[in-house]
């Protein structure tokens, strides 16, 4: 009776087999591989193996190169964002969808994409090495680029919609006040687009720091300089499948604590 | 000093065409210095259009917008001046408070903007926040405003630049009626301190008529009519003004030699009204001897297309024919529809022609009056208020301080 009350929208109702089924696997299917994960970790030499030296470096330098990833992300695609967001130009259209490209590509093709582009005898590769003698394939920097190029759209459809859903009259009210574009975008829009950046940023953080195809095929794979915590993964498991396990927990763990901190942002229904 | 003065009393003047077809508006309107100008017209009429040119936050299509000798817009020159270097305050409909800033650097915002030290911009601020009374509440976010404490916030804010003209979109049409008769007396007493030119914009012509000093109304992408809101309020231009502030509005033909108007939409109205007409048989003048127009009826008004209007209260209602000979006007109707309006109730009567009629609900009882029940009206010749349509430029002329 109290139900009834509350109108018959709130009153939970019986999902039907023939959806519940289908969504009871699809759900076992999600999650037993995490679960198999946690259960066959061999938690006794986990200690051991994440202290080894070389898994040291390797977990340094994930963590490096998808916070400096992260931040070349949000310095490049935060104006990005906000040009797509703002602009009325004839092809922007196109432009949008270019740049969300790399979330559809297979990482693979983009490691090759970017050799072909910042190789040394890429487009842009072969003046940067003539010119400054700066060489980005198979170096640190290479990697930021490769994770850059893979985590950036995450970045910037998150804070395109955050602009997006900024009204425009806010703008208006502040040039009316006086202020130039710049002010008005450091000290009104951005600050509102915040919540939408905090998530933005998280989630090109957490993608840069599992990227692997890109950063195998563009920066290779050299300790202690390219080799970051996938690819000593990916090695492990064909000399020592047990720490392989141990470094895939790390990233797992990681993952979780990114979705526990947007959970304000998608784990709300 | 006097420079700024003069600066500040500078008119507006707007010759322009604004807006994107197919909403586009025609306007010729001067905005003085020191006057409250109401923009008045129905939704779509381009009042927010001329708004947005006004404050440069879309260029005018061709012609000009100026204040004083400084030219904000020039089509045919191409000068345009940003909002940002207009010096023109908008008070926005929505306000558009800033929602993650605190009151009081939102007021603050414009000088922060102009580059003003911060503890001088908040110190401004909360001068303003007192004048119109929210000095407690500066510390709050906007979101945790009333309506009437938002719009009030924002008429601080775009008063603490220091702006030489300033608009206000709909001032009073976000907030609930119990707000809205408070604010608009206050709003009235804070406008009235402005230097320059201040433009209120509004659909609501009650709000017009309270706030404003003279008026510019709009209707189909064009000013229909200027003038003080008395003037307008007597002889509306349009169908439109006259139905809101509830006037029976009619146009016909005017037969001068006998005062009689034949309505576009069926039967006739007797007039002896005019401007000058109680005055000029006061005195004992007559019209003329050539002129074949009525005695007292204004000689301005001759045989022509005209517009009439005739207060709802000036119509009495009657069960039989009167044959009480002193009013020129009786008509049969028939009532189709009461609304209480107040302490009165107003009748819809169909005939010839159709009128609205005011009564106290007494008379509506004592008279057994309802819906679909034969009634007879009747209206002396002296209400029935007849003139021409004037183009909108005349009466600006006459208008003109």
């Amino acid at each position: 009776m109290k139900e009834r009350a509350h109108g018959s929208a709130a009153t939970p109702r019986p999902v039907s087999w023939q959806l519940g089924a289908p969504a009871a696997v699809g759900a076992a299917f999600l999650l037993l591989p995490l679960l198999a994960l946690v259960t066959r970790a061999p938690w006794r030499s986990l200690p051991e193996h994440l202290s080894e030296p070389a898994i040291q470096t390797s977990l340094r330098l994930s963590l490096v190169c998808a916070t400096a990833a992260a931040g070349t992300a949000i310095l490049l695609g935060v104006p990005l964002a906000w040009v797509l967001a703002r602009s009325r130009a004839r092809g922007i259209g196109l432009v949008r969808a270019l740049v969300t490209v790399p979330l559809v590509l297979p990482p693979v093709v983009g490691g090759v994409a970017l050799l072909k582009a910042f190789g040394r005898n890429g487009l842009l590769g072969r003046w940067l090495d003539e010119a400054f003698g700066v060489t980005l394939p198979f170096t640190t920097t290479g990697v930021i680029v490769a994770e850059t190029f893979v985590a950036m759209p995450f970045l910037v459809l998150a804070m395109e919609g955050a602009f997006r859903s900024i009204d425009p009259g806010l703008e208006e009210a502040a040039t009316t006040l006086g202020a130039s574009r710049w002010f008005a975008f450091t000290r009104v829009s951005l600050p509102s687009a915040l919540p939408g950046l905090l998530a933005g940023s998280l989630l090109a953080w957490a993608r840069a720091l599992g990227e692997f195809g890109a950063t195998i095929t563009f920066a290779g794979n050299s300790p202690g300089r390219t080799t970051t915590m996938p690819i000593s993964v990916y090695l492990a498991m064909e000399r020592d499948p047990d720490a392989a396990v141990s470094l895939a927990l790390v990233l797992l763990l990681t993952a979780v604590i990114v979705l526990v901190a947007l959970r304000g942002r998608w784990l709300t229904t | 000093m006097s420079s700024v003065d003069a600066i500040a009393r500078a008119d507006l003047l707007v010759t322009a065409t604004l807006g994107h077809p197919p909403f586009t508006l025609n306007a010729d309107v001067r905005f003085p210095a020191g006057q409250v100008v109401g923009v008045l017209g129905p939704n779509g009429a381009g009042k927010t259009t001329l708004l947005r040119g006004i404050a440069g936050l879309a260029p005018v299509r061709s012609g000009r917008i100026r204040l004083g000798e400084r030219t904000f817009d020039d089509e045919a020159t191409g000068e345009f001046v940003t909002p940002q270097e207009r010096r023109v305050g908008v008070v926005f409909q929505d306000y558009r408070l800033f929602p993650r800033m605190s009151v009081r650097d939102n007021v603050a915002f414009g000088l922060r903007a102009a580059g003003r030290p911060r503890p001088y911009a908040r110190a401004v601020a909360d001068a303003w926040l007192a004048r119109v009374g929210l000095a407690d509440l500066a510390e709050r976010r906007p979101g945790a405003l009333s309506g009437g404490q938002a719009q009030r916030v924002a008429l601080a804010r775009a008063l603490a630049t220091d702006p030489e003209v300033l608009l206000l979109d709909e001032p009073l049409a976000a907030l609930d009626a119990g707000t809205r008769a408070a604010t608009r007396s206050w709003l009235r007493s804070h406008l009235a301190e402005v230097a320059g030119p201040v433009v209120v914009v509004t659909h609501d012509p009650l709000e017009a008529m309270v706030l404003t000093d003279r008026l510019v109304v709009l209707d189909a992408g064009g000013v229909v009519q200027q003038g003080s809101p008395a003037e307008v309020a007597r002889r509306p231009a349009g169908e439109w003004v006259a139905t809101l502030l509830g006037l029976n509005f009619y146009r016909g033909y005017l037969d001068a030699a006998t005062g009689t108007v034949l309505l576009d939409g069926g039967g006739h109205l007797v007039t002896s009204s005019g401007g000058e007409f109680e005055s000029r048989r006061d005195s004992g003048l007559d019209a003329g001897p050539d002129s074949g127009l009525v005695a007292g009826l204004d000689p301005a008004l001759r045989s022509g297309p005209a517009l009439v209007t005739l207060s709802p209260s000036a119509v009495t209602v009657h069960t039989s024919k009167p044959h009480d000979a002193s009013p020129r006007n009786v008509w049969p109707g028939r009532i189709t529809h009461l609304e209480a309006l107040g302490g009165r109730v107003r009748l819809d009567v169909a005939g010839e022609p159709s009128a609205l009629v005011d009564l106290t609900a007494a008379s509506v009882a004592e008279l057994g009056l309802g819906p679909g029940v034969p009634v007879w009206l009747s209206a002396k010749a002296t209400e029935v208020e007849v003139y021409r349509a004037a183009p909108a430029r005349d009466v600006e002329v006459a208008d003109s301080p």
